[in-house]
Protein backbone atom coordinates (compact mmCIF):
# COMPACT_ATOMS: atom_id res chain seq x y z
CA UNK A 1 0.00 0.00 0.00
CA UNK A 2 2.86 1.95 0.62
CA UNK A 3 3.99 2.23 -2.84
CA UNK A 4 0.36 3.32 -4.05
CA UNK A 5 0.67 6.05 -1.17
CA UNK A 6 3.91 7.53 -2.61
CA UNK A 7 2.79 6.66 -6.25
CA UNK A 8 -0.33 9.14 -5.56
CA UNK A 9 1.67 11.43 -3.84
CA UNK A 10 4.32 12.10 -6.67
CA UNK A 11 1.75 12.31 -9.27
CA UNK A 12 -0.06 15.28 -7.50
CA UNK A 13 2.94 17.07 -7.09
CA UNK A 14 3.90 16.52 -10.91
CA UNK A 15 -0.13 17.51 -12.22
CA UNK A 16 0.55 20.72 -9.68
CA UNK A 17 3.90 21.35 -11.32
CA UNK A 18 2.20 21.02 -14.74
CA UNK A 19 -0.65 23.34 -13.14
CA UNK A 20 1.27 25.88 -11.28
CA UNK A 21 1.92 29.64 -13.35
CA UNK A 22 5.18 30.59 -11.75
CA UNK A 23 7.91 28.93 -13.61
CA UNK A 24 9.73 28.45 -10.53
CA UNK A 25 7.46 27.20 -8.11
CA UNK A 26 6.56 24.70 -11.16
CA UNK A 27 10.34 23.38 -11.27
CA UNK A 28 10.18 23.06 -7.58
CA UNK A 29 6.98 20.98 -7.51
CA UNK A 30 8.47 18.83 -10.38
CA UNK A 31 11.77 18.18 -8.69
CA UNK A 32 9.68 16.95 -5.72
CA UNK A 33 7.41 15.02 -7.78
CA UNK A 34 10.25 13.13 -9.40
CA UNK A 35 12.14 12.46 -6.45
CA UNK A 36 8.92 10.86 -4.92
CA UNK A 37 8.17 8.76 -7.87
CA UNK A 38 11.67 7.78 -7.83
CA UNK A 39 11.12 6.64 -4.19
CA UNK A 40 8.16 4.93 -5.38
CA UNK A 41 9.90 2.67 -8.27
CA UNK A 42 12.40 1.71 -5.82
CA UNK A 43 10.18 0.23 -3.44
CA UNK A 44 8.48 -1.70 -6.83
CA UNK A 45 11.23 -2.74 -8.91
CA UNK A 46 14.69 -2.43 -6.50
CA UNK A 47 16.66 0.05 -5.02
CA UNK A 48 18.75 0.54 -8.32
CA UNK A 49 16.36 1.66 -10.11
CA UNK A 50 15.23 3.93 -7.96
CA UNK A 51 18.80 5.55 -7.53
CA UNK A 52 18.87 5.57 -11.12
CA UNK A 53 15.93 7.10 -11.95
CA UNK A 54 16.22 10.18 -9.00
CA UNK A 55 19.75 10.64 -10.31
CA UNK A 56 18.97 11.26 -13.81
CA UNK A 57 15.54 12.92 -12.87
CA UNK A 58 17.49 15.86 -10.24
CA UNK A 59 19.99 16.03 -13.17
CA UNK A 60 17.67 16.94 -15.62
CA UNK A 61 16.03 19.57 -13.23
CA UNK A 62 19.07 21.16 -12.03
CA UNK A 63 19.64 21.65 -15.88
CA UNK A 64 16.19 23.03 -16.18
CA UNK A 65 16.60 25.47 -13.38
CA UNK A 66 19.58 26.69 -14.71
CA UNK A 67 18.67 27.37 -17.84
CA UNK A 68 15.46 29.07 -16.74
CA UNK A 69 17.74 31.40 -14.32
CA UNK A 70 19.91 31.97 -17.23
CA UNK A 71 16.96 32.53 -19.76
CA UNK A 72 15.05 35.15 -16.86
CA UNK A 73 16.11 35.97 -13.71
CA UNK A 74 18.65 38.67 -13.40
CA UNK A 75 22.00 38.02 -11.67
CA UNK A 76 21.55 39.56 -7.95
CA UNK A 77 24.09 38.72 -4.95
CA UNK A 78 21.32 37.89 -1.94
CA UNK A 79 23.41 37.55 1.86
CA UNK A 80 21.40 37.62 4.62
CA UNK A 81 20.77 35.04 7.23
CA UNK A 82 18.80 33.07 4.97
CA UNK A 83 21.36 32.83 2.31
CA UNK A 84 24.22 31.69 5.28
CA UNK A 85 21.75 29.39 7.10
CA UNK A 86 20.42 27.71 4.09
CA UNK A 87 24.16 27.04 2.85
CA UNK A 88 24.80 25.51 6.38
CA UNK A 89 21.76 23.33 5.90
CA UNK A 90 22.69 22.11 2.53
CA UNK A 91 26.13 21.19 3.50
CA UNK A 92 25.49 19.19 6.60
CA UNK A 93 22.36 17.74 5.15
CA UNK A 94 24.41 16.64 2.58
CA UNK A 95 27.71 15.86 4.97
CA UNK A 96 25.36 13.18 6.49
CA UNK A 97 24.06 11.68 3.71
CA UNK A 98 27.71 10.90 2.67
CA UNK A 99 28.61 10.13 6.44
CA UNK A 100 25.73 7.02 5.78
CA UNK A 101 26.36 6.40 1.89
CA UNK A 102 30.50 5.70 3.37
CA UNK A 103 28.93 3.22 6.12
CA UNK A 104 26.75 1.44 3.36
CA UNK A 105 29.97 1.05 0.86
CA UNK A 106 32.30 -0.45 3.16
CA UNK A 107 34.07 2.28 4.86
CA UNK A 108 35.46 2.87 7.78
CA UNK A 109 32.79 5.05 9.65
CA UNK A 110 29.62 2.19 10.06
CA UNK A 111 26.42 4.22 10.64
CA UNK A 112 23.83 1.56 9.66
CA UNK A 113 24.65 -2.08 10.57
CA UNK A 114 21.72 -3.69 9.02
CA UNK A 115 20.22 -3.56 5.76
CA UNK A 116 18.07 -0.24 4.32
CA UNK A 117 14.09 -0.23 4.99
CA UNK A 118 11.47 2.01 4.02
CA UNK A 119 12.15 4.39 6.46
CA UNK A 120 15.67 5.54 5.84
CA UNK A 121 14.52 6.00 2.43
CA UNK A 122 11.41 8.04 3.88
CA UNK A 123 14.43 9.79 5.76
CA UNK A 124 16.54 10.38 2.72
CA UNK A 125 13.65 12.04 0.98
CA UNK A 126 12.79 14.42 4.02
CA UNK A 127 16.30 15.55 4.19
CA UNK A 128 16.32 15.94 0.50
CA UNK A 129 13.63 17.87 0.46
CA UNK A 130 14.78 20.16 3.15
CA UNK A 131 17.97 20.73 1.23
CA UNK A 132 16.03 21.46 -1.63
CA UNK A 133 14.24 24.10 -0.06
CA UNK A 134 17.51 25.37 1.01
CA UNK A 135 18.40 25.46 -2.54
CA UNK A 136 15.77 27.74 -2.86
CA UNK A 137 16.22 30.20 -0.41
CA UNK A 138 19.73 30.20 -1.89
CA UNK A 139 18.46 31.21 -5.27
CA UNK A 140 15.71 33.09 -4.83
CA UNK A 141 15.89 34.83 -1.00
CA UNK A 142 13.02 35.69 0.83
CA UNK A 143 11.64 36.80 -2.28
CA UNK A 144 10.70 33.79 -3.73
CA UNK A 145 7.97 33.16 -1.01
CA UNK A 146 6.89 36.20 -0.75
CA UNK A 147 5.92 37.15 -4.51
CA UNK B 1 0.32 -6.21 -3.44
CA UNK B 2 -3.20 -5.79 -3.68
CA UNK B 3 -5.61 -4.70 -6.46
CA UNK B 4 -6.29 -1.30 -5.25
CA UNK B 5 -2.96 -0.54 -5.46
CA UNK B 6 -2.25 -2.02 -8.94
CA UNK B 7 -4.78 0.26 -10.45
CA UNK B 8 -4.29 3.38 -8.25
CA UNK B 9 -0.66 3.05 -9.67
CA UNK B 10 -1.97 2.34 -13.03
CA UNK B 11 -3.84 5.33 -12.79
CA UNK B 12 -1.51 7.53 -11.63
CA UNK B 13 0.94 6.43 -14.39
CA UNK B 14 -1.80 7.53 -16.88
CA UNK B 15 -2.46 9.94 -15.05
CA UNK B 16 0.55 11.50 -16.06
CA UNK B 17 0.99 10.37 -19.28
CA UNK B 18 -2.06 12.52 -20.09
CA UNK B 19 -1.10 15.49 -17.67
CA UNK B 20 2.13 16.27 -19.61
CA UNK B 21 0.36 15.17 -23.20
CA UNK B 22 -2.10 18.40 -21.73
CA UNK B 23 0.62 20.49 -20.97
CA UNK B 24 2.62 20.25 -24.32
CA UNK B 25 -1.01 21.17 -26.17
CA UNK B 26 -1.98 23.81 -24.25
CA UNK B 27 0.99 26.21 -22.91
CA UNK B 28 2.50 28.87 -24.17
CA UNK B 29 5.55 28.27 -22.75
CA UNK B 30 8.41 26.17 -23.90
CA UNK B 31 9.80 25.12 -20.73
CA UNK B 32 6.08 23.94 -19.58
CA UNK B 33 6.57 21.59 -22.76
CA UNK B 34 9.89 20.10 -21.55
CA UNK B 35 8.14 19.82 -18.31
CA UNK B 36 5.37 17.83 -19.65
CA UNK B 37 7.93 15.35 -21.38
CA UNK B 38 9.19 14.52 -18.34
CA UNK B 39 6.08 14.15 -16.97
CA UNK B 40 5.01 11.65 -19.76
CA UNK B 41 9.04 9.54 -19.15
CA UNK B 42 7.83 9.50 -15.56
CA UNK B 43 4.27 7.74 -15.75
CA UNK B 44 6.23 4.96 -18.29
CA UNK B 45 8.51 4.33 -16.37
CA UNK B 46 6.11 4.17 -13.34
CA UNK B 47 4.43 1.60 -15.69
CA UNK B 48 7.41 -0.37 -16.29
CA UNK B 49 8.38 -0.57 -12.67
CA UNK B 50 5.40 -1.42 -11.63
CA UNK B 51 5.17 -4.58 -14.21
CA UNK B 52 8.75 -4.95 -13.05
CA UNK B 53 7.06 -5.55 -9.23
CA UNK B 54 4.21 -7.53 -10.33
CA UNK B 55 6.76 -10.18 -12.25
CA UNK B 56 8.61 -10.22 -8.89
CA UNK B 57 12.04 -8.92 -10.66
CA UNK B 58 14.43 -6.33 -9.85
CA UNK B 59 15.57 -5.71 -13.72
CA UNK B 60 16.87 -2.27 -13.43
CA UNK B 61 18.79 -2.75 -16.92
CA UNK B 62 15.38 -1.71 -18.39
CA UNK B 63 14.97 1.04 -15.88
CA UNK B 64 18.09 2.38 -16.71
CA UNK B 65 17.70 2.42 -20.69
CA UNK B 66 14.34 4.08 -20.39
CA UNK B 67 15.26 6.65 -17.95
CA UNK B 68 19.28 7.48 -19.89
CA UNK B 69 16.29 7.93 -23.46
CA UNK B 70 14.32 10.06 -21.20
CA UNK B 71 17.08 12.26 -19.97
CA UNK B 72 18.98 12.48 -23.04
CA UNK B 73 15.43 13.77 -24.63
CA UNK B 74 15.62 15.65 -22.12
CA UNK B 75 19.05 17.53 -22.81
CA UNK B 76 18.20 17.51 -26.13
CA UNK B 77 15.08 19.59 -25.87
CA UNK B 78 17.33 21.79 -23.71
CA UNK B 79 19.60 23.10 -26.22
CA UNK B 80 16.51 23.37 -28.67
CA UNK B 81 14.97 25.82 -26.34
CA UNK B 82 18.76 27.80 -25.18
CA UNK B 83 18.76 28.16 -29.18
CA UNK B 84 15.55 29.11 -29.80
CA UNK B 85 15.77 31.68 -27.23
CA UNK B 86 19.07 32.83 -28.45
CA UNK B 87 17.45 33.18 -32.19
CA UNK B 88 13.53 34.23 -31.30
CA UNK B 89 14.19 35.97 -28.07
CA UNK B 90 11.09 34.18 -26.91
CA UNK B 91 9.94 30.98 -25.16
CA UNK B 92 6.07 31.51 -26.65
CA UNK B 93 5.68 28.42 -29.12
CA UNK B 94 3.43 30.79 -30.78
CA UNK B 95 5.67 33.30 -31.73
CA UNK B 96 7.96 30.97 -33.03
CA UNK B 97 5.91 30.32 -36.21
CA UNK B 98 9.19 29.59 -38.45
CA UNK B 99 8.97 25.36 -38.31
CA UNK B 100 5.29 25.43 -39.32
CA UNK B 101 3.62 24.72 -42.82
Amino acid sequence: MIEAVFGFVGTLLVIAALLCRKISRSLFLLFLGSITLAVDIALLSGIVSGVIVAGLYAGAMVAMILVWLMLVEEEKTIVDLVYLSSIIGSLATGLIILYGVSSQIGGSIVLLDRPIVVEDIIAVVLALIVSSIGVVYILGGEKTWTR
Amino acid sequence: MDPLSIYLLAGCSLALVFGGLAAIAATRNLVKIVMGLQSISLGALLLVALALGLAGKESYTIILLASSTAAASEAVSIAILILAYRKFGTLDPRKISELRW
